[in-house]
């Protein structure tokens, strides 16, 4: 396969798929969690099968209005659960108040009815939470970028730089389109998938330094054939190992709460993007890159 | 004892030696004094597995010039109003320059009905102040020597306290000077007054109560603050998370169920792949797991969390990377017609370049979220980097003895690779 040759129609696929993660955001909006926009997230135990009107009712009787409510539960079950998103009362006495009152309304017809969970997040953390994680990312980049400029050159951490944001795009792309909440948990999936992906494209890129027997950095000459063979070789112990983490996380998916799946659900994405980009992007890429500059230079 | 014979013995005692710390692990055992706990009820769990309450709280004025000496004195406080209500176990922590963060897990015996009823309690200044007539303060809850809950003539619950001497001298001349007057003493606590009474006999032994419409619950959290002593500075609650126990029950078996059948396809899967050499990277797969709960359950700080419990498992795939790695590197070596033995030694040496930059950039990656991540998604990160740690100890040292002994016994290179592959 020629994959130096055709990495720029694979790049294409990708474009297209960010672009229709920009439209879902710009016609949906983004399903930002409460960590990142502020305001509460509560789960009631009905203690058995409901009806989400009930909720919504018992919401208005205690003056709170605008608050979607969703059924949750463990997959299998029952989804005996609401999920009631609530915005932030500018008074926490108010709010705790309105949560009693919901509580006692539900409690005629549910006699079982608890609160869960309360997640309660101010404005001024949730813009921490934005800044801090979007620092990790930033941060995690330039890191891995010096470090692979140290171990290869500069234009093969420049082009695992930009594959790994592109993974991140893919992800953020269609976790908007699959409309999941954007949470932090999604950060942690980000990181994840910044290290694990770097992995496939290190071990490419591994391949590609002892197949080039390069004298010195300065010697980086990357041939199509060359980058066409060291992926090429590198191919089964690509996909195995995906196959070998994707078991594991796609077993969680399956069988685990909510709040595991709106962590599983990005990492598995990046996974497969992580894989895409690293097998038919990042090595060409950086063959393309090397290529420019030695043009350049001549 | 020929050298293949000598391996048999080794490698049926490294594995009885694995079963044996298996079964340490999940059973504990108990000789004479020393005890070891079950592995499992070492690891400290998370609030979102235990069930529990967390919050962050903010002081209001930041440019506070003594804001380190009052968020120490909050600290104190708030530790002393959790442990009177009985959250021993709960923790109280600073995040940043101008936050605190507390922990309580909560089991169903303490069982509240609103995580907010445990914070507003921490975080109320519980000033209390006894005013005279005209509003001036005779004095506060800090001249309170000893202050605890009982029940008046009225049958009312009331907070009954005892004054040091300069107090209970003021209110000594104060009561003698309003009795059979119309003049009345007020209770203040924070901005709102609870109680105004006139007096009826003058209080000489400095010996008080406060009224003020309590039930027993109240009155004693009311004692329990005035004995904690004032909230110096003003705090806000940014941040509560609570979570039931009965919902982090579940979410913990549901997570290990995951991990059980997803380290049992992903052994499978190496065994069919890799034949042998599979069976190697299995037997390294268990001494790296029971390698990453031996750390969870003794490293200082760690909590196992739900996201920390994702980065086991993700952790469990990525352990199996560097195997797969090598061993794909000895099939090439095969390929090109090397005995088994030097392609195998051949196939470690060659393929650690790649795992050890590999796994250097994953380290930055779970390293970085340690240092600037918070919460839920630092224990994650503490998890991740056991787990790579770890799995680079099994999977390039434990797992190259373990297949030098197989290959002391057999050493057909069929055993060991499936057929194909490109010769290196």
């Amino acid at each position: 396969m020629k994959f130096s040759r055709n990495f720029k129609y694979a790049a294409l696929v990708s474009a297209v798929i960010i672009l229709c993660g920009v439209i879902a955001a710009a016609v949906w909006g983004v399903n930002i969690g409460v960590d990142f926009s502020g305001g509460t997230l509560l789960t009631l135990d009905m203690g058995g099968p409901f009806d989400v009107a009930d909720v919504t009712a018992a919401l208005e009787k205690a003056g709170v209005t605008d608050a979607p409510v969703m059924k949750s539960g463990a997959s299998g079950s029952a989804q005996t659960q609401a999920v009631v998103r609530m915005k932030a009362f500018a008074d926490e006495e108010a709010e705790n108040e309105a949560r009693q009152k919901i509580v006692e309304a539900l409690s005629e017809k549910y006699p079982d009815v608890e609160i869960a969970t309360v997640d309660r997040v101010g404005a001024v953390a949730s813009a921490d939470l934005v800044k801090s994680a979007i620092l990790c990312v930033v941060i995690a980049c330039g890191l891995i970028l010096v470090y692979i400029w140290i171990r290869f050159e500069l234009w093969s951490g420049i082009a695992a730089v930009v594959m790994l944001l592109h993974d991140v795009a893919i992800m953020l792309a269609l976790t908007i389109i699959l409309r999941v909440q954007i949470n932090s948990p999604f950060i942690a999936a980000v990181l994840t998938i910044v290290g694990y992906s770097i992995n496939n494209t290190i071990v490419i890129f591994d391949r590609v330094r002892e197949n080039g027997k390069f004298k010195s950095k300065k010697h980086y000459v990357l041939t199509e054939e060359l980058v066409d063979t060291s992926v090429r070789e590198s191919l089964s112990r690509s996909v195995n190992t995906t196959i070998t983490t994707l078991i594991t996380i796609v077993a969680l998916y399956v069988l685990g709460v909510d709040s595991i799946k709106e962590f599983a659900l990005p990492i598995i994405i990046g996974l497969i993007a992580g894989t895409y980009s690293s097998i038919l992007m990042t090595a060409p890429f950086w063959g393309f890159l090397a290529g420019k500059r030695r043009a350049g230079a001549r | 004892m020929n050298k293949r014979t000598k391996s048999i013995v080794w490698l049926a005692v490294i594995l009885a030696a694995l079963c044996g710390f298996g079964f340490l692990a999940l059973n504990g055992l108990t000789v004479g004094r020393v005890t070891i706990k079950p592995l499992p009820s070492a690891i400290k769990q998370g609030l979102d597995l235990t069930g529990g309450v967390s919050a962050v709280f903010e002081a209001v004025d930041k440019d506070d010039p003594n804001l380190q000496e009052n968020l120490n004195a909050v600290m104190a406080v708030f530790r002393t109003r959790l442990d009177a209500e009985g959250y021993t176990e709960a923790t109280v922590t600073q995040q940043g320059t101008s936050r605190v963060r507390i922990e309580i897990p909560i089991n169903e015996s303490q069982k509240v009905d609103d995580p907010s009823e445990i914070t507003s309690y921490l975080v109320a200044t519980a000033k209390v102040t006894f005013l005279d007539n005209d509003g001036n303060p005779l004095f506060e809850g800090k001249d309170m020597v000893d202050v605890g809950v009982a029940v008046n003539e009225a049958n009312e619950y009331v907070v009954a306290f005892e004054l040091n001497d300069t107090a209970a001298k003021t209110f000594a001349d104060v009561t003698s000077e309003y009795v059979g007057t119309s003049k009345t003493i007020s209770i203040k606590l924070d901005d709102e007054v609870i109680s105004t009474a006139q007096v009826s006999s003058a209080i000489t032994n400095g010996k008080g109560q406060i009224t003020g419409g309590f039930d027993y619950e109240s009155a004693s959290r009311l004692a329990n603050q005035i004995r904690s002593g004032v909230i110096p500075i003003d705090m806000t609650e940014i941040e509560v998370r609570s979570i039931s126990a009965t919902l982090g029950e579940g979410a913990l078996a549901n997570s290990i169920t995951a991990g059980i059948i997803g380290v049992a396809l992903v052994m499978i899967f190496m065994a069919v792949m890799y034949k042998l050499s599979g069976v190697v990277a299995d037997i390294a797969l268990a001494i790296y797991i029971l390698l990453v709960f031996f750390a969870l359950a003794t490293v200082p700080g760690v909590q196992l969390t739900l996201p920390g419990i994702a980065g086991i498992v993700l952790a469990i795939g990525m352990a199996v990377d560097a195997n797969v790695i090598i061993f794909e590197r000895i099939r090439e070596e095969v390929a090109a017609g090397r005995s088994m033995k030097t392609a195998c030694k051949n196939g470690f040496h060659r393929a650690f370049s790649a795992i050890l930059d590999s796994n250097v950039t994953t380290i930055i990656a779970a390293v970085v979220l340690l240092y600037f991540g918070s919460g839920t998604i630092q224990s994650f990160a503490v998890t991740l980097l056991i787990g790579i740690i770890a799995s680079f100890i099994t999977a390039v040292y434990i797992s190259r003895g373990l297949l030098n002994l197989f290959i002391n016994i057999a050493d057909k290179p069929a055993l060991y690779c499936r057929k194909g592959g490109k010769a290196a």
